[in-house]
């Protein structure tokens, strides 16, 4: 192949294109081949603007109590039918979902800063490597979800007079999930990056013009890991998310009257034989939900390995 | 290989005591007060004696160290008594780790509720390395056909889909609207191995949970024995069994598979505490009273030996498996063990 004459045919490709083919339209038009992930992708958009929205333009509100339409299946009035207080389960469903996603994105973005922090710090400077990584297994052999049960018993009293009932729980439900369950595999992950990168001949041609150690991690190290956080990131949302409704669904998440899809399904369980929509409605979409995020997870670790990229 | 083993079960002890540091410690910042369920007509100096008694002011790492030789040190000899009626030492007055809402040591009930535990974790662990590994064999040796493509959907659904949604799913199809299975397990069934129709009562209680826990431990044991088959069919020494005439059985089985089998030996370690995690789920869809119901009944009453005793369980039998899994792997693959 040589390199001076490009190939008629790329050409072509490149005409078409209009404009130099960067790494992420690459990435995009790799991704869109991966049926799996677009329908993915389409479902996470459809609920999330569901969730956004949705509760602008329902008629009923998630907190206004009935007693006289207590416990009724669905109809054409209430879709999913009312709860033991006559609320409507339909739009408890869909504010339920705002604070269910919002854990979700803050609980990945705490673990994936941390995840960052520690694979770059672990990758790039050899006597941090390996205090760091002997903390990265030891996490991933504690038992994560008796653990969060316990932080989250001990410091729910304390943090909800100091902060309110609902900043005070989100902050620490946030916080506990991204640090106990899943900033590991991020960091392993952007370890072993940086090993491989940190080798590459830019980088000694950075530091042989003088460039700054941190300028090196920043400017040079850092772009080129985003593609394996970027995964990391899809795989932590679902999680995350995962992990908020475990809590709540064992009573250990948000307060009773805020709903979340994890409190919703725990409460709908014990009314299975009255209106089984009040468990399969925030089950569904918490499964929905996860399952379309892998989808998305799984698309972009296709479309961002190379040697998969290059066949493309 | 001896070395081997040696070396890593010695490092599972400093992991071991370094997890009972952070479990004790954050339990230490407790609000929870031993005295706090005794009746109220209690004067003030007794609770404070009470609270005495239990050790409960000592300083925090003279706390740690007690609770360590109860747990490390006093439980396994008294286990080892009890099992040989035998006498080591002080028998009659050596302390064990009491329960502050029971009154009786934490150890007695969770040995009551561990079989129910080990029974549905246990079974659904083992069947589902049983189904996985085949599934995820097949699937990559027929890549992108139809069973592929149904198998890759399946493990996602399985992977995706929360063990409390399944199984309550589970109990809308079968219990409340066929009626085949019981909603909940029952302790209280004494099973007795010579009777079919007692045999079949124990059968049809841990149907649902078990296969519940299944397809959850499938689904993600599949996907990593799918994803590592792939990498290495593609190989040369594939290629160079198959040109010296080898049958697909034999280039299959004795060649692929043990070689895709060292990675899924770490992953699956690595997902063990994901397997508890779903266990304890399980365990309260179906109200199976083991130890994850324990632990969350403690976790509410604020009972904190309990809680954790039940979180340092939990974190011994992680190590274990973990520490099995390395071993496992040091078996399948001789160039770890001289690293």
């Amino acid at each position: 192949m040589t390199v001076a004459t490009p190939d008629a045919a790329i050409v072509d490709v490149l005409d078409d294109l209009g404009e130099h083919r960067s790494l992420w339209s690459d990435v995009w038009r790799q991704f869109r081949r991966h049926k799996g992930a677009m329908a993915g992708l389409g479902m996470f958009i459809f609920i999330s603007l569901a969730v956004i929205i949705g509760p602008f333009v329902y008629p009923y509100d998630p907190y206004a109590q009935d007693l006289t339409i207590t416990n009724q299946g669905a109809s054409l009035q209430h879709i999913m039918g009312t709860d033991n207080l006559g609320r409507d389960a339909l739009a408890r469903l869909l504010i339920g979902g705002r604070i269910s996603l919002a854990v979700g994105f803050a609980a990945m973005a705490v673990g994936l800063l941390l995840g960052t922090l520690v694979g770059v710090l672990a990758g790039f400077f050899k006597r941090l490597d390996g205090p760091l990584m002997r903390l990265t297994d030891l996490f991933l052999s504690l038992p994560q979800l008796p653990l969060l049960l316990v932080i989250i018993m001990l410091f729910r009293e304390p943090l909800k007079d100091s902060l309110g009932p609902n900043l005070g729980i989100f902050l620490l439900v946030v916080f506990v999930i991204g640090i106990t369950a899943s900033w590991m595999n991020t960091a392993r992950v952007v370890r072993g990056d940086v090993l491989a990168i940190k080798e590459e001949e830019f980088v000694l041609a950075a530091r042989s013009i003088g460039t700054k150690e941190n300028n090196i991690v920043l400017r040079h190290i850092l772009p080129n890991v985003l593609s394996s956080v970027t995964v990391a990131a899809s795989l932590g949302t679902a999680t995350a998310i995962i992990t908020e409704s475990a809590l709540s669904f064992l009573g250990l998440g948000f307060p009773a009257d805020f709903p979340t899809w994890g409190r919703l399904l725990s409460d709908g369980t014990d009314y299975l034989q009255i209106n089984p929509w009040r468990a399969i409605g925030p089950g569904a979409l918490i499964s929905l939900t996860v399952l379309s995020v892998n989808f998305v997870g799984d698309g972009l670790r296709d479309a961002l390995d190379p040697r998969l990229r290059s066949k493309g | 290989m001896i070395q081997y083993v040696i070396r890593r079960t010695l490092f599972a002890i400093p992991t071991l005591l370094i997890i009972s540091l952070i479990i004790f410690g954050i339990l230490d910042f407790a609000p929870g007060d031993p005295a706090s369920q005794l009746p109220l007509t209690i004067p003030a100096e007794v609770r404070e004696q009470i609270r005495e008694s239990l050790g409960f002011n000592d300083p925090f790492l003279i706390k740690w160290w007690k609770w360590n030789t109860q747990m490390m040190v006093n439980e396994p000899i008294h286990w080892f008594e009890q099992f040989t009626n035998t006498c080591v030492g002080d028998c009659e007055s050596r302390s064990r780790i009491i329960s502050w809402s029971s009154r009786a040591p934490a150890m007695d009930i969770i040995v009551q509720r561990l079989p129910q535990t080990l029974w549905i974790m246990g079974t659904s662990f083992i069947l589902g390395t049983l189904l996985a590994i085949p599934v995820g064999v097949y699937s990559a040796y027929k890549q992108y056909s139809l069973f592929d493509n149904v198998g890759t959907l399946i493990t996602m659904v399985g992977y995706s889909v929360p063990v409390y949604f399944t199984g309550i799913l589970a109990i809308l199809l079968f219990s409340v609207k066929l009626g085949w299975f019981p909603s909940f397990y029952s302790t209280t069934h004494n099973v007795e191995w010579t009777s079919w129709s007692s045999i079949w009562i124990q059968i049809k209680q841990m149907i649902m949970p078990v296969s519940v826990l299944t397809l959850f431990n499938a689904a993600s044991m599949s996907r990593f024995t799918r994803a590592s088959v792939l990498e290495n069919l593609n190989l040369e020494y594939v290629r160079t069994a198959r040109s010296k005439g080898l049958g697909e059985m034999k280039v299959i089985n004795r060649h692929v598979l043990r070689n895709s089998l060292i990675p899924v030996a770490t992953l699956i370690a690595l997902a063990i505490p994901g397997i508890f995690s779903g266990a304890i789920l399980t365990e309260t869809v179906f109200r199976i009273n083991g130890m994850g119901q324990l632990l969350i009944t403690a976790i509410g009453q604020g009972d904190v030996p309990m809680v954790q005793t039940i979180t340092f369980l939990f974190a011994v039998l992680t190590v274990a498996f973990n520490l099995l899994a390395d071993l496992t792997y040091g078996f399948l693959d001789p160039r770890i063990r001289y690293d």
